[in-house]
């Protein structure tokens, strides 16, 4: 067997540790800045929500403020939205390099799509829902928690799903530039070197982490399908 | 024990404004069940809204019990609310809680403990019919089923009051009869007020002790029941009557100048109207004894509402001229409405 993978792979084979060192980068990274996201996302959706016109605690300005920004962030490619944010990140968290200065341009890019992912879960709880539960007196927090957010949970397991598939691409564009982790060791080791088996590796390894995150999501949002 | 004061609800879109609910001033006595029905758009679900203050009013009080909604704080106004019980055309059951964490959805921070909600929300369960229910999720359950669900939680509170916004318009036939039945048993066995907003005539004439008509945002006619069907005064009130009824078929019969209208000289066809708590009993029989006619029934329709019968007959009556017109004023005189509706 390892002489098979040594012939197939050869230049994996000899940076085995790198491999594995740059999967758990990649890991770090993306679970990191998740904890972020889902935080920031989860507030921003409900805001979104609650904010429009209708909602439970109606606030135009508050909408339309957060609507735009999330748009503007939205539609900055994050390439450009990595070198922008260099100076923020060496404000915030003293470097722009490795895994630590990945970690705020994947918040800034990541929580606008997810509060989305947020707002169109929480759109899709029956409005019936929300006035049942006022009509039994229930506070606007206990609405948001017990009603928006317990009964979205299906819908919002499908958002982080997509979410965090789509953070991995990230992280690997943010190792690109030097952040470390799966995308650095493909270009660096890879492209740079054309040892193309190592570029292969890394697409495996995603490939396998993605996998994974869809399977599980899958089963949550089916387990609390009722 | 609810009492609407002039109630407006504008909405206004741009420029336009329009008033769902026009100036409503309604009483509603307590331990009544008490019927507002209407055609779509209505504003009986706007008016029924503005009772727990779903629905602000643009002016106009509201009160319940003794206490004035409209001048009540947002969190005096949550537990006040606590005291509404409401149900609703669909359900709104929430679909990731079982049957039972739904009817316990309102206690939490009720102060009872874990084991008391529950006894309770059982012991709804049991009241409404579904006990055995309990631990399965909405989807599983049919639209009857779901209702009563619905009721349980609505109760689980013990509210004074029972708001219900068309709550059997989405049940068939006899799922809607059943649950009316339950609604009218909760009012005697709890002596809870019941307000019921429906398009379904029937629905009031089952269980209501009052109701109110509405149109364009006012309420055009109130009265109890039995008077409401028997002496309707405006033409929605009798556009809906008419509806529980077959009576008014005979014109759609005579308009299509069905064989059954052909008269033969000496038959006229009248319809006979009981106005009055006046009993039915052996109307045809005496008529045709005492009179000598003859009387063809080929419509009946005689209900039992709010405990007195009320209805009517479209009949062929076949006799001399002079034996009618003295059965008719026999009948006037024991105040039977009396119309005749073709003479040959
Ligand atoms: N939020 C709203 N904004 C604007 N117009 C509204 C709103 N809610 C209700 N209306 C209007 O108010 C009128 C009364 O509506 P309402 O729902 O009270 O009627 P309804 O009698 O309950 O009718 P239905 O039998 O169809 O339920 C309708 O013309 C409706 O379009
Ligand atoms: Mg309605």
């Amino acid at each position: 067997m390892p002489e098979f993978l040594n012939s197939i792979m050869p230049n994996v084979m000899k940076k085995l540790p790198d491999l594995w060192e740059s999967t758990v980068e990649t890991l770090e990274m993306t679970f990191i800045s998740w904890a972020f996201i889902f935080v920031f996302g989860i507030i921003f959706g409900v805001l979104l929500t609650v904010t429009k016109k209708g909602g439970l605690l109606q606030n135009t300005a508050v909408y339309q403020i957060l609507d735009k920004v999330i748009n503007l962030f939205r539609a900055v490619p994050f390439i450009i939205l990595l070198i922008c944010l260099i100076p923020v990140s060496r404000a915030i968290v003293g470097t722009s390099i490795g895994v630590a200065g990945a970690i705020v341009p994947l918040i800034f890019g990541t929580v606008p799509f997810f509060s989305r992912q947020v707002e169109s879960a929480l759109a899709e709880v029956d409005p019936g829902l929300v006035e049942a539960a006022e009509a039994m007196g229930c506070s606007r927090i206990g609405i948001i928690f017990r009603v928006y957010l317990k009964e979205s949970i299906p819908a919002l397991a499908r958002g982080v799903t997509i979410t965090l598939i789509n953070l991995i691409g990230l992280t690997a564009m943010a190792g690109a530039v030097g952040a470390g982790g799966l995308g650095n060791f493909a270009y660096v080791q890879g492209s740079q070197r054309n040892m193309n088996d190592i570029i292969y590796s890394t697409v495996v390894v995603l490939v396998v982490i993605v996998t994974l995150i869809q399977i599980i999501g899958n089963l949550v949002s089916k387990k609390s399908t009722h | 024990m609810i009492r609407l004061e002039n109630i407006v609800k504008t909405y206004s879109d741009g420029d336009k404004s329009f008033n769902a609910v026009d100036g409503v001033t309604l009483d509603i006595a307590d331990g009544e069940i008490y019927g507002i029905i209407g055609f779509s758009g209505a504003g009986k679900s706007t008016l029924v809204r503005c009772i727990n203050l779903l629905e602000m009013p643009t002016s106009g009080k509201v009160f319940v019990g003794d206490k004035e909604l409209t001048a009540l704080s947002a969190s005096e106004l949550r537990s006040e609310r606590k005291k509404i019980g409401m149900i609703f055309q669909h359900f709104n059951l929430m679909a990731s809680r079982t049957v039972i964490k739904n009817v316990i959805f309102p206690l939490q921070y009720s102060g009872l403990t874990k084991a008391q909600m529950y006894e309770k929300a059982h012991s709804l369960l049991k009241l409404v019919g579904i006990d055995d229910k309990a631990d399965a999720y909405p989807s599983a359950l049919s639209g009857g089923q779901k209702q009563r669900a619905a009721i349980a939680r609505a109760l689980v509170s013990d509210p004074q009051i029972l708001l219900c916004d068309e709550a059997t318009s989405a049940l068939d036939p006899q799922t809607t009869d059943s649950i009316l039945k339950l609604l009218k048993k909760l009012n005697k066995e709890l002596g809870i007020t019941i307000v019921l907003i429906t398009h379904q005539m029937n629905a009031v004439k089952e269980i209501c002790t009052r109701a109110a008509v509405m149109e364009n945002g006012r309420v055009v006619e109130e009265n109890d029941v039995f008077n409401l069907f028997a002496n309707p005064q405006q033409p929605v009130t009798r556009a809906f009557v008419d509806m529980t009824s077959n009576l008014s078929r005979i014109n759609a019969l005579i308009e299509e100048r069905s064989p059954l209208t052909e008269l033969k000289k000496w038959q006229c066809i009248m319809r006979f109207k009981y106005l009055e708590r006046s009993a039915c009993e052996a109307l045809v029989s005496y008529l045709s004894r005492t009179y000598n006619i003859n009387l063809n029934i080929i419509f009946g329709n005689i209900e039992i509402i709010g405990g007195n019968p009320i209805g009517g007959l479209v009949v062929i009556a076949d006799g001399r001229p002079e034996d009618i017109t003295a059965a008719q004023e026999y009948l006037r005189s024991i105040n039977v409405g009396v119309e005749v509706i073709l003479s040959a």
